[in-house]
């Protein structure tokens, strides 16, 4: 008799989930610390020098806010370039490792939510000892990107909601170029760039992006809650091309 | 638990390229089979069928009686080595034995590290600054270690040098006989490793060409050795895969059953009458149109 009665096996999502999960916040530890690092020179030290000025006006009016603030945009192309090259990656390495593609999809996804949320604690802890311990050092109601009158629960909430919908557009790109013919691939790319304007477009009262200022149409005002919403819609149709495209997709091997 | 695995009107197609064509087989579990075929013959194609890398286009695959392609139950049993750049990781040797054990259920932890120190490998090294013959020995030993109920390895040699080769022969004989596993090993050093094989299995342009177990398929031919003269005379009109000459000590190559009255009339001759090798049968099976 061919059939064989397999072992039972618990499922593998939480596994890929986690592991994923401590990788690239260990990868945003190393990000952040990179970032304070460079905040807090050309915040407290250059301003000290008095020969030393800053020319650059974006950069200047973002080391004029909190380290939440100056790291935001940062983070939103760290996340781009991590999701581009974790798509296909780790797609390929748990394949190889009897790892089912919806499994790893799955988990994936989950440790995407979880390491924006993680990233954004990663950046709102220096932010709250920079506040507490040298308040006269930053704005007490900052009026950046993160500009929520002194909330700071939405505030994280904020950076890491857009911090998510980046990976999830350099997850697309990603698994575009590898999924298909470069040509197709690019497609891609604009794709993703929609999802990305989407996404200001629903933030953009409160993070005043500069992003949407290319689109000349009233833009409405979205509360908070709405724009969370938004978020996780776009999140959600991202996620929904994401498995269209890997659910049957063919391993390179060489 | 030991897999059988059965193929049924198997193709894989891309696009108007058919790679695999109504391939059928039945695999019993626990034997290792060699499976040859020219290059672009369709072996890696099969045992990425075998390994969910892709999905079959037509027909039917069964892995202990189970479809593999998604299958967590049966992807988790199949493992697949095969040829693959590490020219960008930096994960060291031992992080990638212990990725490795994460992930595989029957992983043996212990015989890996066993095996890296075996073919002393850096554990501590980054993969990608180790040569590609190491690279080789380390993925044939993390494939080895997974113990996985079907074992697959795709020309896992590639850039091992010959001590190292056969060092991985050695240690894939005998774990096979202390851990029981269905193995299919793809190769193009035929002569060096058709020892390994119970079964074989030849592919020749997408489709199944032969696929017997060893000592039927060197049994298809036969090599005789004696006086130039005498072997001349007894191999006319048969088909002759090979032939050497030392001085008048000739050495031909016939593909063919040789009847047992004929056996007797070449002893007679003071012909010896011995097997054919595998490689011999193997380039004359693939190269009949050339």
């Amino acid at each position: 008799m061919e059939a064989k009665t397999y072992p039972k096996g618990k499922s593998d999502v939480p596994k890929v989930a986690g592991d994923l999960l401590v990788l690239q916040s260990t990868w945003s530890f190393m990000f952040v610390a990179i970032m304070l690092a460079v905040y807090l020179v050309f915040h407290y030290v250059v301003p000290s020098v008095g020969f030393l000025k800053l020319n650059n006006n974006l950069l200047t009016n973002s080391l004029e806010n909190d380290f939440l603030d100056f790291v935001f945009r940062p983070s939103k192309v760290y996340m781009l370039i991590v999701g581009i090259t974790s798509a296909s990656g780790f797609l390929a390495f748990y394949v190889k490792h009897g790892i089912t593609r919806k499994a790893c999809f799955v988990g994936s996804a989950a440790a995407s939510v979880a390491h924006a949320a993680a990233l954004a604690v990663l950046a709102g802890i220096p932010t709250a000892v920079q506040h507490l311990a040298f308040p006269s050092s930053v704005p007490a109601e900052p009026e950046g990107y993160l500009d929520f009158g002194g909330n700071w629960g939405l505030a994280l909430l904020s950076f890491a909601m857009n911090v998510l919908i980046y990976y999830s557009a350099g997850w697309l790109i990603g698994i575009g170029f590898y999924r298909f013919v470069p040509s197709v691939g690019m497609l891609f790319i604009p794709l993703a760039l929609l999802l990305i304007v989407a996404s200001d477009v629903l933030w953009e009262f409160e993070l005043q992006n500069p992003l949407t200022g290319w689109l000349s149409f009233d833009r409405p005002e979205f509360t908070p809650l709405v724009s969370a919403a938004g978020t996780l819609v776009l999140f959600g149709a991202a996620l929904a091309i994401i498995r269209a495209c890997t659910k049957r997709a063919a391993i390179k091997i060489k | 638990m030991m897999l059988d695995v059965t193929a049924d009107g198997l193709s894989l197609r891309y696009g108007d390229f058919e790679a695999l064509s109504d391939i059928s087989f039945h695999l019993k579990g626990g034997k290792i089979y060699g499976l040859l075929g020219r290059n672009g013959a369709g072996k890696t194609s099969l045992l990425s069928l075998l390994a969910s890398f892709c999905e079959h286009t037509a027909g039917s695959i069964r892995i202990g009686g189970e479809p593999p392609f998604e299958n967590p139950r049966v992807m988790r049993q199949v493992a697949f080595v095969f040829v693959e750049s590490h020219a960008n990781e930096s994960e060291k040797v031992k992080g990638m034995v212990e990725a490795a054990q994460r992930y595989r259920p029957n992983f043996d932890f212990e015989y890996a590290m066993e095996l890296v120190k075996k073919f002393k490998l850096p554990a501590d090294k980054p993969v990608r600054q180790l040569s590609r013959g190491m690279q080789s020995a380390l993925n044939a030993a993390i494939g080895l270690a997974t113990r996985s109920p079907l074992t697959i390895l795709d020309e896992p040699y590639t850039g091992m040098d010959a001590p190292t080769r056969e060092l991985f022969y050695r240690e894939l004989l005998n774990d096979q006989e202390r851990h029981p596993r269905t193995m299919i090993l793809s190769t193009h050093l035929v002569s060096e490793m058709d020892y390994l094989f119970d079964e074989v299995i030849v592919l020749h342009r997408g489709k199944l060409l032969l696929h017997e177990d060893y000592e039927s398929v060197i049994g298809k031919g036969a090599s005789v050795t004696g006086p130039a003269h005498a072997v001349d005379e007894f191999v006319q009109g048969m088909t002759k895969l090979n032939s050497q000459q030392l001085g008048d000590t000739k050495c031909v190559t016939v593909y063919g059953d040789i009847p047992e009255e004929a056996r007797f009339a070449a002893r007679r001759k003071q012909l010896d009458i011995g097997p054919v090798s595998l490689q011999d049968l193997f380039i004359h099976l693939t190269s009949e149109d050339e």
